[in-house]
């Protein structure tokens, strides 16, 4: 395998959830030691996450978790247990990079905040991301980032004018938020390589969601409107929707962008005759008659299907796409010359395709090659090999529950 | 305006060819300090013609849209399409770390500027290429758009309700998605450069990287022996409506994620304790998506005595996440987006001034901010081409008027 950009980079994963082990996995997914701090007393929640193998949960049944965390090693470690100090001491001295995504002062409870940190090991890079900052006053309010969502303004500006808001299901935040902490780290490090010094980074992921909605925020700090829902409509392009195809639930999207493009689609439908009509000349009469024209659009893909239409279109140069399914992209014949599907075997999950990372660099490319790991899958080569603890020593913590083997019960956890 | 602390990519040159599909990679690079040259052909950026604009006047320096992705950046005007034109880009090429441009498969080849070429003149080059699908594939010279990518990545199809169209997210977040990737890719690239001395170059797929707005569930789900032949996923019939489902209130709408008995049993307290809620059915999650249609009356009844915030605060004290849907007047006028600066104040000298969203996380120690407003056309060239790279002011008129700046 060819060189990864960040091999021999050491980082400890004390965060949970979806957004916070983005961060790590990203990392390791560009060659980075990544060890994932877990305990059976309180195990992931994205260990409770469907899709379960055979549809049966378990702690280690996860496709969702195990999605989330590949190329980590996994140990079992209880925070809480006045003897875990000595584990976190060796951790943090080894490490380069660690971060966090508990809600606010939960660190500093354990000893593990930054600023402890910092005493054990000065050139410590440490991310915390938390819903709204560790500081403010809503830094305390609990959720996930389908809240993020909702106080972000995506929600109230998806949907239909007359239709109450919506929103893509994802806790969309919760992806967008994990990039910008990634650029962060890699900064830090760049400037660590100079300095010598570490640094914290802290990200409320509502601010990393409103960027997202940007221009948005410009037309109300600047001309102080409102976004509203608007469906599928956008000022510039016409006709630009989803349009219904022969099938159950089946839906392509077609955005005609320019004249010449508008040309084209008449033609590829057959130019009927309300084509000519004078409504639909340029994009502004378009824009004014957009109901009927959608309807009308509408009416010709109902006899098609989308993978029909999708490529009648493309082939005459109109940007047209099927709203894809999990299958769809699954089969995707792009997406499978780019090699997006891997497949990875899992202890208990068995052999299954992932999602590859969208990372494509000529000389360092990004790799996934582990599953996410099983809780405490990696409990004897990091205590012994990483961190130097004694088969004594190791035997010791078992007893003691320093390191956990088992947990109460697997009840989702917020 | 900002803060004027070093930012970590302090003295790196970024060359940004991008229009408004892959501007917002190379701002992330300029948010970190990094000396950015915009590089617009003598028209414009396209860019500078996409709404919202200052007071609804379309102005090419007025964009709101193209004011934000191209904050920290200084802008020269360069035609590529002439001899002279690209032998100035090499003398940029020479003293720059990265290229950025969006322009489609075989573009760059044909001007003689691909990564091999460039590579020529300057051996430690990181060029990243956006494009709508890829450099190969079967399809390469397809078409994309925000809305194409967006359905074709498989994430639209989970927003909206049942049995009606699918719903697109405001704003770009397919491109935003495709050039916060590449962004990443190049940071990497100098940091891995820092050992090697070498260059790369980076590819970024609109449509494969909008995908990862998405749970990473899609695969696996239809892999092979996670879930086989079992139902679609819910979210896919576009059930998410029910199962963190929107209710209106007094003074707009919330939304509800209650996944446990527990959270579940907080919201009928929220809501009064209403005995129609307290039935023991209702505590079971898939009970309540099952019936969603139902129990939406039910709740409706109850939240509507009550404001965003009323609600919200109540969540927080009783245990179950409630969020207020707020407008974009809603957040900016947050205590917490207040209490944070989560917006900068940026003047901009045709259109004035705005706030803009900060960059979405704070160092302890170096600089991430917004130092200057968006560049004007060709507001740079004499800065960068006179100063910079020697030319004279005779020689900048007579480039002017062959139409290489």
């Amino acid at each position: 395998m060819a060189k990864q950009i960040f091999e021999g980079l050491k980082v400890v994963d004390f965060s949970w959830a979806a957004a916070g082990p983005q961060v790590c996995r990203e990392l390791a997914e560009h060659g980075a030691t990544v060890i994932r701090v877990e305990s059976h007393n309180k195990p992931c929640p994205l260990r409770t996450f469907a899709p379960h193998k055979d549809s049966i949960p378990g702690i280690d049944r996860s496709a969702f978790y195990t999605a989330y965390n590949t190329n980590k090693y996994n140990i079992s470690l209880d925070l809480t247990h006045p003897e875990a100090g000595e584990v976190t001491r060796r951790l943090i001295e080894w490490a380069d990079v660690t971060g966090e995504s508990m809600t606010p002062g939960t660190m500093a409870k354990l000893g593990l905040d930054y600023e402890s940190c910092r005493k054990i090991n000065p050139g410590i890079i440490y991310f915390s991301t938390t819903q709204q900052g560790n500081y403010g006053p809503h830094r305390d309010f609990q959720g996930v980032g389908h809240h993020v969502n909702a106080l972000g303004g995506f929600c109230r500006c998806t949907g239909w004018p007359n239709s109450e808001p919506t929103m893509i299901f994802t806790a969309y935040s919760d992806y967008i938020a994990p990039w910008y902490i990634v650029i962060a780290i890699i900064g830090a490090l760049l400037r660590r390589r100079k300095t010598g010094e570490g640094m914290h980074i802290e990200q409320a992921q509502l601010e990393a969601g409103l960027t997202f909605a940007a221009p948005h925020i410009l037309d109300y700090t600047v001309n102080k409107r409102n976004a509203v829902r608007r469906g599928n409509r956008d000022s510039q392009i016409s006709p630009h929707g989803i349009y219904p195809c022969n099938g159950p639930d089946r839906w392509v999207a077609i955005a005609v962008t320019n004249e010449e493009q508008w040309a084209s689609f008449c033609h590829v439908i057959g130019n009927p005759e309300w084509t000519e009509d004078a409504k639909f000349a340029t994009l502004n009469d378009r824009k004014q008659n957009e109901d009927e024209l959608d309807q009308l659009v509408g009416e010709w893909t109902k006899e098609h299907t989308d993978d029909q239409i999708m490529k009648m279109m493309q082939e005459a140069g109109v940007p047209a796409g099927i709203v894809q399914t999990s299958e769809d992209l699954l089969n995707d014949p792009q997406m499978k010359h780019r090699e997006h599907s891997r497949k990875l075997e899992h202890p208990e999950i068995g052999v299954h395709s992932y999602h590859a990372p969208a990372y494509r660099l000529s000389e360092t490319p990004c790799d996934i090659y582990r599953a996410g790991p099983c809780l405490g899958q990696d409990n004897e080569y990091v205590y012994r090999e990483i961190l130097g603890f004694t088969n004594d020593e190791i035997a010791d913590m078992l007893v003691q529950k320093v390191i956990t083997t088992e947990g109460e019960s697997l009840a989702a956890s917020w | 305006m900002g803060d004027e602390r070093v930012g970590s990519l302090t003295g790196y040159r970024v060359l940004d060819l991008t229009d408004s599909k892959g501007a917002y990679c190379a701002k992330q690079l300029a948010d970190l300090g990094a000396d950015v040259i915009k590089i617009e052909s003598p028209n414009g950026d396209p860019g500078r013609g996409i709404p919202p604009f200052l007071n609804d006047t379309p102005h090419p320096e007025k964009s709101l849209y193209f004011l934000h992705r191209n904050t920290n950046k200084r802008g020269i005007t360069l035609n590529l399409g002439t001899e002279q034109g690209r032998t100035i880009f090499h003398t940029l090429i020479k003293k720059a770390d990265v290229l950025v441009h969006n322009s489609p498969p075989d573009y760059m080849s044909g001007l003689g500027l691909s990564y091999e070429e460039l590579k020529k003149i300057n051996s430690e080059i990181i060029m990243a290429s956006i494009s709508e699908f890829g450099y190969k594939g079967p399809y390469k010279n397809w078409k994309g758009s925000n809305l194409v990518d967006f359905a074709l990545s498989g994430t639209l199809i989970t927003s909206g309700f049942p049995g009606k169209p699918p719903c697109v997210a405001p704003g770009s977040p397919a491109h935003d998605a495709a050039s916060v990737h590449a962004s990443i890719s190049i940071i990497a690239a100098l940091f891995m450069r820092g050992t090697t001395g070498e260059g790369q170059h980076i590819e970024t797929s609109v449509h494969e990287t909008s995908r990862m707005g998405l749970y990473p569930w899609v695969v696996p789900v239809y892999s092979y022996n996670t879930n086989p032949d079992g139902p679609p996923p819910m979210p896919e019939t576009r059930m998410g409506a029910s199962i963190y489902p929107v209710y209106p209130c007094k003074d707009g709408f919330i939304r509800v994620i209650a996944l446990t008995p527990r959270q579940w049993d907080a919201l009928v307290k929220v809501l009064g304790n209403p005995e129609i809620l307290q039935l023991p059915e209702w505590r079971d999650f898939i009970y309540r998506i099952g019936n969603a249609a139902d129990l939406y009356p039910l709740v409706v009844e109850y939240t509507r005595e009550s404001t965003m915030t009323e609600l919200f605060e109540a969540g927080s004290r009783e245990g179950v996440p409630i969020a207020p849907v707020y407008k974009i007047d809603d957040f900016y006028n947050s205590p917490q987006t207040k209490a944070r600066q989560s917006f900068v104040e940026v003047d901009h000298p045709i259109a004035g001034k705005g706030e803009y969203p900060a960059p979405p996380y704070r160092y302890s120690e170096t600089s991430a901010s917004i130092r200057c407003p968006a560049p004007c056309l060709g507001e740079h060239n004499e800065e960068i081409y006179s100063q910079e790279l020697g030319y004279s002011k005779d020689e900048l008129v007579a480039l002017r008027a062959a139409g290489v700046l």
